[in-house]
């Protein structure tokens, strides 16, 4: 297990370089933009390796929606605000 | 450009590749979802802060449009996010792979939303650049 995660950093240290170099003189275009998919699998990837972490069994996680709560902090505050000023009177 | 193009093929024929944009995938929920409850929590406080200084109804109102209008492009920046990542994540349980244009919108929408979130709020790192 050690083992795997070395040689995957290994994996990840070489390919970051090569992404890296190849990032400071390729200019826009196809090349860069497979660089784009790598750089960012490449460097979470490797961050995630050092932490030890491993393969997502089953679904991908997804990002919460923030619609509920926005909806909620404004119904509390237009109450807050009209409990101040019902209160005042 | 030939050991780039060693490299590349490497990426695309690894077995490791779906489990590394999978991680990477992940990582990006984790940290946007992480990211929720700080976000809220200080749009939350600068309504109260709105609240504890209006002098009147008019007043605290007129603050609240403006605190939405510091949040508002941070909401949109997160659920332009939300929709990237579900397509990343789509392509990568659907075929094990990613194209460069779904990577290339999940790396715009992440730099987004990074650039107009409040000063109060800070940005966890997830590896992606922006400065370019």
């Amino acid at each position: 297990m050690v083992e795997e995660v070395d040689m995957e950093e290994n994996i990840y240290a070489m390919l970051s370089q090569i992404a890296e170099t190849a990032r400071t003189i390729v200019p826009d275009g196809p090349v860069q933009q497979a660089l784009s998919v790598m750089a960012v699998a490449l460097d979470a990837g490797a961050a995630l390796a050092r932490a030890g972490s491993h393969d997502p069994a089953g679904q991908i996680e997804r990002i919460l929606s923030d619609d509920a709560m926005i909806a909620r902090a404004r119904d509390d505050r237009e109450s807050a605000l009209r409990a101040k000023f019902e209160e005042d009177e | 450009v030939k050991r780039l193009a060693v490299g590349l093929l490497f990426v695309a024929c690894s077995s490791t590749q779906r489990s590394t944009q999978a991680q990477a995938a992940n990582a990006v929920a984790r940290a946007s979802n992480d990211l929720q409850p700080v976000l809220l929590e200080a749009y939350r406080s600068e309504n109260e802060a709105c609240i504890a200084k209006a002098q009147s109804m008019a007043e605290g109102k007129a603050c609240f449009l403006e605190v939405d209008a510091r949040f508002d492009s941070t909401f949109r920046a997160r659920r332009a996010l939300a929709i990237a990542q579900d397509a990343w994540a789509d392509e990568l349980e659907r075929t094990g792979g990613t194209t460069a244009d779904t990577a290339r919108r999940l790396v715009a929408a992440w730099c987004e939303l990074a650039r107009v979130a409040p000063k109060s709020v800070a940005v966890p790192s997830v590896g992606i650049r922006c400065d370019g």
